[in-house]
């Protein structure tokens, strides 16, 4: 089983550009294996942060992105049918708990409120996680910490946190990073020009305006990334900007429009 | 001679060329006689309906403000606008632009016009906020300083966004050829001063370049009129004569300047300028349609059912520990109707929002379908609950028979009604804004009724004031089976703030109301700009505790009591009455979309 826990492990370092003191406070809630939760804007680096400390702290990562049919033996475990009758599978949740790994609940405000109760045992004091079909009391490892990612959003007016739950984490916010940090990902993640990635952060600086006037969400640094990424492969620049940055963001027609003049703008 | 008129009849040809161009662009774009023929127009063009949106979304992509984009109204003579402009800063454009080539022979969408045209005027309201002072100035000097300004702003916007360049200088299509009139060499100068491969060797248009070039401060909004008058007097040893009505820019992107040179608002609005629609904008087109309206004005008598009844509630006295009965005298009155064009303009002016706020409801609307699992009986297998089952017979142990799942639709059945406080102090401006409650009121009220009309949930919109115990006045603005149409409309704009705020009589009566209705829901919303008070009562917390009883009486009802606060520092006393989270504060019209969605999300849980 060591060994299943192992393949969780990050043997590389994952890029990660330190934006303020978010690494030292992670450190100091890891130490105290305190929950942490990762709040910001989708596309603002909060996976990549979180693989970052994990390469960091070298201990294995467990990754789940929970969705709403998400139930709670996704994550705890379930028995298994097989030839000789019934077999036990522990869920990832289990398996972070039992070796010692950081689990990772990727978009948890996805997840049914009924679902999401099942990591209450172990973000307090009690640390452990009751298998109620084998009735079997998992105690955390010591390595064990829980992280939950979050998008406060405008569907977190429809999806939202338990109370109960939230006050269970430490939260560390994320957005966007300013416009030289950002750019600075850009080019190193693309291999573009400082110029150029200069100018793709300038466009997502333009269309975060418009971020509840006609967006939902404004343009994310993983789609600079993307852009940046067609650009290094020779696509024009306003080409490969309809491609990964205006055309995925939004299908009304008006809005498109704006955004692809508004893109014009910044190529002379 | 042959030799002459072979070399000198093409240059002639071309230029009669570009002046019969010429002319049929400012046909087409400039004199267009009216609407209906421009519009039945089948050439190709772009329509100012058909951007406006987009237009707007451009401009707030760029400069991160809401600028107000309009079309222009008739002029004077009722002729269409051809020119862009901007007045009470508000940015006008014509009604269409048609595609076209150019002299040069490029080819112009009438969209590309509008983007110039839109980007150019925010330019001006981005970089100059004064106007020149036109004293000891001639009409050349004016002339000669809006150009420079033109370029300044440009310049400064192009820093920026060097795309808009490209937009820009596409629709110059001046050449060193035209140099007979002053309008020739300005727009020599404009092009000049925008687009450096332009080649001119006019010395006047040089010194102008050089002198532009030399500018330090490009923001220096004062530059311009240095530069200008210099070039105006350099100007007139060229000997040609300056006429004000034939010598003008013909770039068609470009405004008349207007916004340059009057001063068109009060100082406190120049520091907020795009932020729309003060009542002062288009005091012109507000009587051009009140005109036009004041036929279809509806006669409230004659087409309701009157309602003028008298209703008697208790009241609670705090001192006492119980309700004094039949104390209050609540009268239902007709709210007389008001302008009809004033709905129309809240609902033209924010559109973008009524947009957000229909796809929101919408959304809340669809997505209410639910799968309901652990059924004896269901119209499909819920596979995990099945493979539990199974698992549980091979170990031996009972298994759970629930495994049958269903989707449900979950039924909208929800009634709203927005009850409007109409007190005396609802007409004071809101804290920090240049609008009063009243009008804040109204404009949350329409946006709200026209977004609820996309679900069709029944809603009813109600007001009230008061004047002592023994007069409440309770307004009823738009019924629940009643349509939202002119009548409401016309009631809703002709509200005024009066008087007291007796609270609890109304929710009383407003609960009576929603207990008519047989939804199983009810939301009753309170727009309210202050605490209860009245005439009759000196002490705040005698209104205080009768409105938090009227809450709990409404609550025991079913009806959930929400109210909205237009006073941002109303948190105290409107959460000690609604509760904790039965309250918002909405300051802005705009961010009432995700509010409304906040009220509907948590009442469809």
């Amino acid at each position: 089983m060591i060994d299943a826990i192992n393949q969780y492990r990050i043997n590389k370092e994952p890029y990660y550009r330190v934006v303020a003191d978010e690494v030292a406070i992670y450190e100091a809630a890891y130490a105290e294996r305190l929950p942490m939760m990762l709040k910001g804007p989708t596309g603002c680096g909060k996976t990549r942060f979180i693989e970052y400390m994990a390469w960091r702290l070298n201990k294995p990562l467990i990754t789940v992105a929970c969705n709403e049919d998400m139930t709670a033996s996704d994550l705890v475990g379930r028995f298994l049918l097989d030839s000789n009758g019934t077999r036990w599978q522990d869920g990832p949740l289990a398996l972070a708990a039992r070796f010692g790994s950081i689990c990772y609940l990727d978009e948890v405000v996805e997840a049914r409120q009924d679902t999401t109760v099942v990591i209450h045992p172990l973000t307090d004091n009690r640390r452990v996680l009751p298998l109620e079909k084998t009735s079997e009391l998992v105690q955390a490892h010591a390595d064990f910490q829980l992280v939950i990612s979050y998008n406060p959003g405008y569907q977190s007016v429809m999806k939202d946190l338990k109370q109960s739950t939230k006050q269970r984490f430490g939260a560390l916010d994320f957005n966007y990073p300013e416009h030289a940090i950002e750019q600075e990902i850009v080019s190193h993640e693309t291999g573009v020009s400082q110029e150029i990635a200069g100018q793709l952060v300038s466009i997502a600086k333009m269309a975060r305006n418009l971020k509840g006037h006609g967006l939902d969400e404004g343009i994310s640094t993983r789609m600079l990334i993307y852009a940046g990424n067609l650009i290094a492969k020779h696509v024009a620049p306003q080409r490969a900007c309809r491609v990964a940055l205006v055309s995925p963001i939004t299908d009304d027609p008006d809005m498109r429009d704006a955004l692809g003049a508004a893109v014009d703008t910044y190529f002379a | 001679m042959t030799l002459w008129v072979l070399r000198w009849t093409p240059i002639l040809l071309s230029m009669m060329r570009a002046i019969f161009n010429r002319l049929a662009c400012e046909l087409k774009n400039h004199l267009n006689p009216a609407s209906k023929v421009v519009l039945n127009d089948t050439r190709s063009k772009a329509e100012f309906s058909d951007v406006q949106r987009r237009l707007m979304i451009y401009l707030r992509a760029l400069w991160n403000c809401e600028f107000v984009v309009k079309q222009a109204e008739l002029d004077a003579a009722g002729e269409e606008v051809g020119k862009p402009f901007i007045e009470y800063n508000v940015i006008n454009l014509p009604i269409v632009f048609f595609d076209y080539a150019q002299d040069n022979g490029t080819y112009l969408t009438g969209l590309e016009i509008y983007r110039a045209a839109a980007t150019h005027a925010a330019a001006h309201l981005t970089f100059k906020k004064k106007p020149f002072s036109a004293r000891s100035l001639n009409k050349l000097h004016i002339a000669m300083i809006s150009v420079i300004e033109d370029a300044r702003v440009e310049t400064l916007a192009i820093r920026t966004y060097p795309g808009l360049k490209h937009l820009w200088t596409k629709q110059h299509t001046a050449t060193p050829l035209a140099n007979q009139t002053a309008g020739n060499y300005l727009n020599r100068l404009a092009r000049a001063l925008l687009d450096d491969q332009y080649q001119d060797d006019d010395l006047w248009i040089a010194q102008g370049r050089a002198l532009f070039k030399s500018i330090n401060d490009l923001e220096n909004e004062l530059i311009s009129r240095d530069i200008g008058i210099q070039l105006a007097d350099t100007f007139q040893e060229k000997k040609i004569k300056f006429d004000f009505h034939t010598d003008k820019l013909s770039a068609p992107y470009r405004d008349d300047n207007r916004y340059l040179w009057r001063r068109q608002v009060s100082p406190l609005e120049i520091f907020s300028p795009f932020f729309s629609p003060k009542s002062s904008v288009g005091i012109k087109e507000d009587n051009t349609l009140l005109k036009k309206r004041s036929s279809s004005t509806p006669d409230v008598s004659s087409n309701t059912k009157q309602v003028s009844a008298t209703y008697f509630y208790p009241e609670w006295n705090y001192r006492s520990r119980s309700e004094d009965q039949s104390w209050v005298t609540l009268r239902e009155s007709n709210p007389a109707p008001g302008n009809l064009s004033l709905i129309d303009k809240i609902i033209t002016e924010n559109q973008h929002l009524l947009t957000r706020m229909k796809a929101l409801l919408r959304a809340i609307r669809d997505g209410a379908s639910q799968r309901v699992r652990k059924l004896e009986v269901g119209d499909e297998i819920d596979i995990n609950a099945a493979i539990r089952a199974r698992i549980d017979i091979s170990q031996g142990i009972p298994p759970d028979t629930r495994i049958m799942m269903r989707s449900v639709q979950k039924a909208r059945d929800i009634s709203v009604l927005m009850l409007l406080d109409l007190s005396r102090s609802m007409n004071n401006k809101i804290h920090n804004q240049d609008y009063t409650a009243i009008q804040l009121t109204q404009q949350v009220s329409v946006l709200f009724a026209e977004a609820i009309k996309t679900v069709g949930d029944p809603f009813a919109i109600h007001g009230f004031y008061s004047d002592s115990r023994h007069f409440v006045e309770y307004l009823r603005l738009k019924d629940f089976d009643q349509p939202f149409d002119e009548l409401p409309k016309a009631r809703i704009s002709g509200i005024t703030g009066q008087r007291g705020t007796r609270m609890g009589a109304a929710i009383r009566h407003a609960t009576f109301h929603l207990n008519q209705q047989k939804s199983g829901k009810k939301i009753l919303l309170i727009l309210t700009d202050g605490e209860p008070s009245d005439v009759d009562v000196p002490d705040r917390k005698y209104l205080h505790d009768d409105t938090k009883k009227s809450v709990e009486g409404a609550k025991r009802n079913g009806i959930h009591t929400f109210c909205i606060s237009l006073d941002p520092g109303a948190d105290m006393y409107v959460s000690r009455i609604f509760g904790a989270t039965n309250y918002m504060v909405v300051d802005h019209v705009k961010y009432l979309p995700e509010k409304v969605l906040l009220i509907y999300a948590g009442l469809t849980r």
